[in-house]
């Protein structure tokens, strides 16, 4: 009997034990992975790469403390300093839209968070972030030396001007809100490179506009991630 | 005491004005209305407060009244410090984050405390001193109306931070001369010094609520070296101008320009972008403007004579003077802009607005339209509509009376044979602006019998904006054949073109919207029934009646843009519409519990009650729809809307005293109710009908004549008006004197409801809707004015 109920004990400590040894960030393992099937795969996001990606940033260390309940939610999230960081959906899209292929170099415009820029780190191995706030350069600079990505180089500065000194660059994102493409940052992309800028308020899903160069001819493309409402009615 | 009311009335009606600017400046112009909404429920709780406390409150009338001002102006002085007890409000992040609801009832708590204050201080002197309710009224309406009017000259003195501590001194002087006088009670010097410590301190160290981090100056400080190097308040607002290495002025700017765009400062009011002061705006390769598709007219033929409506800083002033414009006419209503940028600082813009071929008009479009006989224009250019990356639609709600089929109307008859007109407008998803711009034109087209539309219209895209041009003469091949060429050299797509080939649409700037393709042709030259009728948004022109171009809703799509946007996005695509609505059900809730919380102590059953309600509520309802039209429609008559507002009220609020004041005179009979209640149903219905074509009539007249014209005009039934509220409470007085709060609370609650029912409904009916119910509402007052108690004899007014 005695021995019986020392098994029971055993059998129950053990059955506690052997709850799944889990990394310090179980909780939001779990949620990473339910954004990458319920946010991305379900949405059309298709680049293995991306929802890997995706998958592997600590989305939560790119978010003020009081809002990392809400890191994985479906939507943007303010950072303050009137920013935001973007909804799940949009950085996954416009990381599919580049096209990044290893060996590739990206310049981001607006660092923020820095998590699209840890996004784009885990990717690359070269990405350069620039930010004109200075308070949010250092922030996001933290926040992308304590996720892991020491290579991803930020700089505190205008955007205006790109980062001369690593152009020509195959990808640009521009995330600061400007209502004009700087002349500078289309001498630094690279012929056939890529460059996408998401237009709209803050918290709706943003349209994104994509600038593609071959040579001296730069064309733009209006993306909706979301077609949302007709206007004609159907031919009869 | 009549004095002390007078004062007391003065005070916060021009706090109320001193509040909505200070909240306009910290968050928006809507934000502002809706809070001020909510604190005037004060009113209302106030009549609630007194029928609930009636015995003690009249038991300590003496020390009572003078309390309450005090605490009304120790509560005004500090409304500023107060709301940030509790934490930064951002409006922009109400419908995002659900802790911002708890900061936005503590805000609507501490504005909400001088209104309640001064409401309670006042209702009780009402209720107390009934048998000389018309000259009391007459103190609190006049006294209103001077508040108006005086608030408009002390924004000119003093920006809005200080004017809550001087305004509270009027309360402190109310205080003192309702004191009470020996052997009654007195109030310790100690609180007379300490009440007035907080208004002294407010004057002397102002604070200002926390701004929004989403307004666009915020934005503009964040950068390197950012600061502010000029600040003035006026009643038009907070003018701020700031200097940053890295505000350039390149609005869409063609992808091919090569160069640097020019770093010029900006000018925000209330904290949102209002123009960049580029002066001469030239570059190595023209002007700045030349690499956007608002030179579209410019490439297209050579006007000479330029009317630029609503001119702001100048810019396209500048364009137009590079183009070799001999003449050009910039009307813009922002006196203060205009004082700064032409008298105080004309280097600035250097000194544009001086150049001998500009003049400068400091009135409303409207008003200089119909002052401007004879003038024809080659090329009439409307400010830029929306903004990169969306306005969110926070200006749903503002209505923009040169944006209208009448407006259009009117610049279509000051056009010379060959004018254009053009209007620049910023992409936007999903599009509205567009759709509602050409339904309009084609309308007006269709209105002139041209039915070759598309020979008179034709558009021109960029990555950001789009460029409408409509001609009363036919474009022409050479035209069309500039037009492309332009466009090629910058990188521009054709939008619409009498002979647009397939393919152009889209060479250098995808959209990859067919529809909206197939939507702008339809609206153009297509059959308008092809157009999905069930398409979400309201892209009918707008009209002097309904003259909100930015809203689009359609009240009863709500569920299916719901469905589409999720309730977490679709607040950010019609933000000002949606906080409309916010507000009307916010108040009209707590309306109904201030109204019918004093039923559990006057009871619930009883004679008469229906009839106070429906009189008193029909009163609250019909002054102030009829107040909001008039507000409206003389605005636009009179050209000028902070002196406009400053008249129409000061006269609604004067002349409705003067009736109250005669109406002491009068029997306060149900057959001298009935006929003013039905007279003044009967104006109002004359006037939803007979305004128009008389203000229309009259639009070319002087100011002064104008202003002279519309107090004749608003004189009678405002004066009539006035009689009513005291004739009902006389009428209470004798039998069913416990109801006179509860009907000072139910007026004060139906006046703060009809505010926010008279925008929603406006936007969604129009004004002459309005209207209508005012005139119905009135009427509602006729039959239930002789149904209330009944009445003291008349008196003569000592």
């Amino acid at each position: 009997m005695k021995h019986a109920c020392v098994s029971l004990v055993l059998l129950i400590v053990l059955s506690l034990c052997s709850v799944r040894a889990v990394p310090a960030d179980d909780g939001y393992a779990e949620q990473r992975a339910r954004m990458v099937a319920r946010q991305l795969e379900t949405r059309g996001i298709r680049d293995a790469a991306t929802l890997a990606a995706m998958g592997s940033v600590p989305r939560h260390k790119f978010v003020p403390v009081a809002r990392r309940a809400q890191a994985y939610s479906d939507g943007p999230l303010p950072i303050g300093y009137g920013q935001t960081i973007s909804q799940p959906y949009i950085v996954a899209y416009m990381t599919e839209l580049l096209r990044l292929e290893p060996g590739m170099r990206v310049l981001e415009i607006g660092t923020g968070s820095g998590y699209q820029a840890a996004v784009l780190g885990e990717l690359l191995e070269e990405v350069y972030t620039l930010e004109i706030v200075h308070e949010l350069a250092l922030w996001g600079e933290e926040n992308l030396r304590r996720a892991g990505y020491e290579h991803v180089r930020v700089k505190q500065g205008d955007g205006y001007y790109g980062w001369e000194e690593f152009a020509p660059f195959d990808a640009i994102v521009v995330t600061a809100a400007a209502d004009h493409i700087p002349p500078p940052l289309i001498e630094q992309l690279r012929d056939g490179g890529r460059m996408v800028i998401p237009v709209g308020s803050p918290f709706r899903t943003q349209m994104l506009m994509l600038v593609t160069r071959e040579g001296d001819d730069i064309r733009t493309e209006s993306l909706l991630p979301v077609r949302f409402v007709p206007f004609t009615r159907d031919p009869e | 005491m009549p004095l002390a009311v007078g004062l007391a009335s003065v005070a916060v009606i021009a706090f109320q004005l001193v509040l909505m600017q200070l909240l306009a400046i910290a968050q928006w112009h809507h934000f502002a209305y809706m809070v001020i909404s909510m604190a005037l429920l004060g009113f209302g709780a106030a009549g609630t407060v007194l029928v609930l406390m009636r015995a003690f409150l009249e038991r300590h009338y003496a020390i009572a009244v003078p309390l309450l001002f005090l605490a009304a102006g120790v509560a005004m002085a500090s409304t500023s410090w107060l709301v940030g007890i509790a934490g930064n409000f951002d409006a922009f992040l109400l419908f995002f984050d659900r802790g911002q609801v708890g900061l936005l009832l503590f805000y609507y708590a501490a504005c909400c405390l001088p209104f309640f204050f001064a409401g309670l201080a006042v209702t009780l002197v009402f209720y107390r001193e009934v048998a000389r309710i018309g000259t009391l009224y007459f103190a609190n309406m006049t006294g209103s109306g001077a508040g108006a009017v005086l608030v408009i000259g002390l924004l000119w003195l003093l920006p809005p931070t200080r004017l809550a501590g001087v305004l509270a001194v009027l309360l402190l002087a109310a205080a003192w001369l309702s004191r009470p006088r020996p052997p009654g009670p007195r109030l310790h010097p100690a609180i007379w010094i300490g009440a007035l410590l907080l208004p002294a301190a407010s004057v002397i160290a102002p604070a200002a609520p926390a701004s929004s981090e989403y307004k666009d100056i915020f934005g503009a400080l964040q950068l390197p070296g950012a600061r502010v190097v000029h600040r003035s308040s006026s009643p038009y607002g907070l003018l701020e101008v700031v200097s940053a290495q890295a505000l350039r002025f390149a609005p869409s700017l063609s992808l091919r320009f090569q160069g640097e765009p020019p770093v010029r400062d900006v000018l925000f009011n209330d904290g949102e972008y209002f123009g960049t002061l580029l002066g001469g705006g030239t570059t190595h390769d023209g002007h700045i403007l030349d690499h956007t598709t608002r030179a579209l007219p410019y490439m297209l033929r050579s006007p000479g004579h330029v009317l630029v409506l609503l001119a702001g800083t100048g810019n396209d002033v500048s364009h137009a003077l590079s183009h070799g414009a001999t003449r050009i006419d910039a009307v813009e209503p922002h006196r203060q802009v205009n004082a700064l940028l032409r008298e105080l600082h004309p280097a600035w813009i250097d000194a544009l607005y001086r150049d001998p071929a500009v003049t400068l008009h400091g009135s409303s479009v409207r008003a200089f339209l119909g002052r401007a006989g004879g003038q024809r224009p080659d090329l009439i250019v409307l400010p830029v509509l929306g903004a990169f990356g969306g306005t969110s639609g926070v200006h749903a709600m503002q209505e923009q009376y040169h944006l209208t089929l009448e407006a259009f109307r009117a610049l279509w008859d000051a056009l010379d044979d060959t004018g254009m007109i053009a209007v620049t407008l910023w992409h936007e998803d999903p599009p509205r602006a567009s759709l509602r711009l050409l339904a309009t034109w084609r309308q007006l087209l269709d209105e002139h019998a041209i039915g070759n539309r598309a020979a008179h219209v034709v558009a021109l895209r960029s990555w950001g904006t789009i460029t409408f041009l409509l001609s009363k003469s036919p474009f022409v091949a050479q035209e069309r054949a500039r037009l492309r060429q332009f466009g090629q050299a910058r990188g521009f797509d054709p939008l619409l073109l009498e002979d647009l080939q397939p393919g152009e649409r889209e060479h250098f700037n995808r959209v990859g919207d067919e529809a909206w393709f197939k939507a702008i042709d339809t609206l153009l030259t297509g059959a308008p029934d092809a157009l999905d009728p069930h398409y979400p948004f309201n892209i009918q022109p707008a009209t002097d009646d309904k003259p909100f171009f930015n809203n689009f809703i359609k009240l009863q799509n709500i569920p299916q843009l719901l469905d589409t946007y999720g309730a977490r996005q679709l607040p950010y695509l019609e933000l000002g519409f949606v906080l409309a609505l916010v507000t009307l059900v916010q108040i009209v809730l707590a309306a109904v519990l201030l109204i019918v919380l004093p039923l559990f102590r006057i009871g619930w059953v009883g004679t008469r009650r229906r009839w106070t309600f429906a009189y008193f509520a029909a009163l609250g309802i019909g002054f102030m729809f009829f107040e909001i039209v008039l507000l409206q429609k003389l605005m636009l008559y009179l050209g000028q809307p902070v002196y406009a507002a400053a008249t129409v009220l000061g006269t609604l609020l004067v002349c409705s005293g003067a009736g109250s004041l005669v109406s002491s005179r009068c029997s306060a009979s149900g057959r001298v109710l009935a006929c003013t209640g039905l007279l003044v149903a009967a104006l109002i219905l004359l006037y939803t009908f007979g305004l128009r074509p008389l203000l229309q009539l009259s639009m070319g007249w002087p100011l002064a004549a104008k202003a002279a014209g519309v107090f004749l005009l608003l004189a009678p039934p405002a004066f009539f008006m006035g009689m009513m509220f005291p004739f009902g409470l006389r009428r209470l007085s004798v039998t069913h004197a416990r109801q006179i709060p509860w009907a000072c609370a139910i007026d004060s609650c139906m006046s703060v409801s009809a505010t926010a029912l008279a925008t929603v409904v406006a936007l969604d009916a129009g004004f002459m809707t309005v209207m209508l119910i005012a005139a119905a509402a009135y009427a509602l007052a006729a039959l239930a004015g002789p149904r209330l108690g009944i009445p003291l004899p008349a008196r003569v007014t000592p």
